[in-house]
């Protein structure tokens, strides 16, 4: 028994370093339990996506509803495509909303803001499910196209304009 | 000139030699197969004065450290009117930096000075060679279990100085210069990753605490044993430690980041 | 003597130690259940001597035998099995400072043999019993005083059963009644238990008394040897100038090479 008081304060010791680890990922850096049966992909094409990165939050009204869980390259008409990672709590998002990439304040990090569409099943609108495309997307605006725009009032093609495509 | 020559030579040998020799000393102590019911005890043993003792230093460096960065953080940050940021800073510093560097060398300084100290005079009183004599191993009963502490150690002593830096500079920022709780948290969850933030300072500090521990008992163990030589071996174990954790720093960041 | 009836034999050794030169062909044979007595004045190695015959240390060239086996020859594993048969009482007496007397006499049979706790303590009990410190059994090395650390350091050197036994300086620094302790004790592990010992001290009366066969080690080599009568009555003015401890007398009592005193001056 000469070793009782030490084993309790190593165990401690281990105890703690096991409570930080967890507090550090879970309070810190947010770290999500996700499986792979609780989100559904859709695809959205855009033709600049900035800086946005993998695993970039997707919200509707400022409301977390995924991540970006890939980004690649359209190898035919060399478009970039976003794969979409949506919660299954929200499977009630029209087909004709709108995905746009925005940017948190004036620096900050790139998102995809997703913009809800009406719903009719009448106009043939559905609900996205797995393996859908968005089709009404608005890549990333761009700081310094909108300041070359605003400082040479030139025609240098925008964001805004390549949604037209 | 050749006496100079001569000289560089004879001190690349002597270098080389204490090289070859730790890491023969390193090998030995680390794939000696040890019996683990009598390996435990002294493992448990070690985990308690390398690690448990140093928590006192490592949670007050720790705290200090995070407030400091909160108030500094703040009042910059406040120019660009970005406080919002101040979460980010604060963890992105701590978890990537100063976290496993601050708290190796606080370790270099507590753990791996004591650690040289005891081994020299386990060696100076002839208990090792004492222990050479029962025909038992000291690198596998005294080394190695030392060796196997601080590896254990440093992770945990960095995971708790991050995190008490967190929350040091959320003690400033958010309960004394009234920042948002939420702005704090939300900022630092935005841009703190598990697998790119985390994991590569656990893996410093596990790399630091090896090159520490290291270090540490190597001088101990290969010291004049002498009053004298203790001294110095363990005034080097804190300077090479020092050194060698920010040398590594370096490459490590990058390579990971 | 017989090849057979000695347990160590040290062949033409050559050894030296940071650029000094220790040992020059020294050789020496240990009988086997015999007192073996290694004098000489301070500085000639003395102490080196064990260390090689434990294989801390490696001569430069020649052999040293332990039963009839080359130890500098053995692998690592081999050595320390080899170690098992052999122990030494180091002059500090060199307890482990984190354990109690117990613990320390305790340590080899924890570490080498599979005994249940209970023999454990009843060996170990005996064993300091046989020292008569079974009454500090529970107390630290450094709550002892030196002739106590020493003689528990003893219990823990008998404690394996080793073959044998390696004493350095068991004397030093004793005052005359823990001498006669320890002397007294040297003298019944050698009589009762038949194990060979070596002892290595400069001090000679004590030694005398209780040795079987000694040698005196002077400038890297055998000054003089045979059994204490031999030597008492030895001719050769050295061996006699260090046994009877003369001041005048061919061994320089200043150190060799220092210049010329009027020079110096």
């Amino acid at each position: 028994m000469k070793y009782l008081k030490t084993e309790i304060l190593v165990g401690c010791f281990m105890l703690m370093g096991i409570v930080a680890a967890v507090i550090l990922a879970l309070q810190v850096a947010g770290l999500v339990f996700n499986s792979k049966t609780e989100t559904y992909t859709v695809y959205a094409k855009f033709s600049d996506i900035g800086s946005l990165r993998l695993r970039a939050p997707v919200r509707i009204g400022g409301v977390n509803i995924g991540r970006v869980s890939g980004i690649s390259l359209e190898p035919e008409t060399m478009t970039p495509i976003v794969a979409i990672g949506i919660s299954k709590e929200f499977d009630k998002i029209s087909n004709e909303s709108k995905a746009s990439i925005q940017t948190s304040g004036l620096i900050g990090e790139q998102y995809i803001a997703i913009t809800p569409g009406f719903y009719d099943e009448e106009m043939g609108t559905t609900y996205l499910k797995d393996g859908d495309y968005i089709v009404d997307t608005g890549s990333a605006v761009i700081l310094e196209d909108l300041i070359s725009k605003f400082v040479f009032n030139s025609s240098v093609k925008t964001g805004e304009e390549s949604k037209k495509d | 000139m050749t006496d100079f020559i001569g000289m560089l030579g004879r001190y690349a040998l002597r270098k080389i030699t204490s090289l070859g020799r730790s890491t023969i000393i390193f090998f030995n102590s680390i794939f000696g197969v040890p019996n683990l019911k009598k390996a435990f005890p002294l493992l448990v043993n070690q985990i308690y004065f390398i690690g448990v003792q140093s928590i006192i230093i490592i949670l007050v460096s720790g705290l200090f450290i995070g407030m400091v960065l909160g108030l500094q953080g703040f009042n910059i940050l406040k120019n660009f009117m970005a406080t919002g940021s101040l979460g980010t800073l604060v963890s992105l510093a701590i978890i990537r930096e100063l976290g496993p560097v601050v708290s190796a060398l606080l370790y270099a300084g507590r753990a791996g000075s004591a650690l040289t100290a005891e081994i020299g005079q386990l060696k100076a009183s002839e208990q090792l060679s004492a222990m050479e004599m029962m025909a038992v191993d000291p690198l596998k009963r005294v080394i190695a279990p030392r060796f196997w502490a601080g590896l254990i150690s440093m992770p945990i002593l960095s995971l708790l100085f991050c995190l008490i830096g967190i929350y040091g500079g959320k003690l400033v920022g958010v309960d004394w210069l009234g920042l948002d709780d939420g702005i704090y948290w939300s900022g630092m969850q935005a841009s703190v990753d598990v697998w790119d933030d985390l994991i590569p300072m656990l893996i410093k500090a596990v790399s630091f605490g090896f090159i520490c521990t290291w270090i540490a008992l190597f001088n101990g163990y290969d010291c004049r044993p002498t009053s004298e030589g203790i001294s110095r071996a363990t005034t080097a174990t804190v300077v090479q430690s020092s050194l060698a954790v920010l040398g590594m720093d370096f490459i490590l960041t990058a390579l990971m980041f | 003597m017989k090849n057979s009836d000695c347990l160590v034999s040290v062949k033409n050794v050559f050894f030296s130690y940071a650029n000094k030169k220790i040992y020059r062909n020294l050789s020496m044979e240990i009988p086997r259940g015999k007192i073996t007595a290694i004098l000489g004045p301070s500085g000639t190695g003395k102490t080196t001597i064990l260390r090689l015959i434990g294989a801390q240390l490696t001569p430069d060239s020649g052999e040293i035998e332990f039963d009839g086996v080359k130890i500098h020859s053995l692998r690592r594993s081999a050595l320390y099995e080899f170690r098992k048969r052999m122990s030494m009482l180091f002059q500090s007496g060199a307890l482990f400072s984190d354990m109690t007397v117990f613990e320390n006499v305790a340590f080899p049979l924890e570490e080498h043999t599979k005994l249940p706790e209970e023999l454990i303590f009843d060996v170990v009990m005996m064993n300091l019993e046989a020292v008569g410190m079974r009454q500090a059994a529970n107390l630290y090395p450094s709550e002892l005083s030196g002739g106590m650390s020493r003689r528990a350091a003893l219990a823990r050197s008998i404690v394996l059963d080793p073959e044998l036994i390696m004493y350095d300086e068991p004397f030093v620094g004793q005052d005359p009644i823990t001498k006669g302790v320890l002397v007294k004790l040297i003298a019944d592990i050698n009589k009762s238990l038949g194990k060979t010992s070596v002892v290595v001290t400069h001090d000679v009366k004590e030694i005398l008394e209780i040795a079987d066969y000694v040698y005196i080690l002077a400038d890297g080599n055998v000054l003089g040897q045979g059994t204490p009568l031999e030597i008492t009555q030895s001719s050769n003015p050295r061996v006699k100038q260090f046994i009877e401890g003369d001041f005048d007398g061919p061994y320089a009592y200043t150190i060799k090479g220092s210049q010329n005193y009027i020079e110096d001056l």
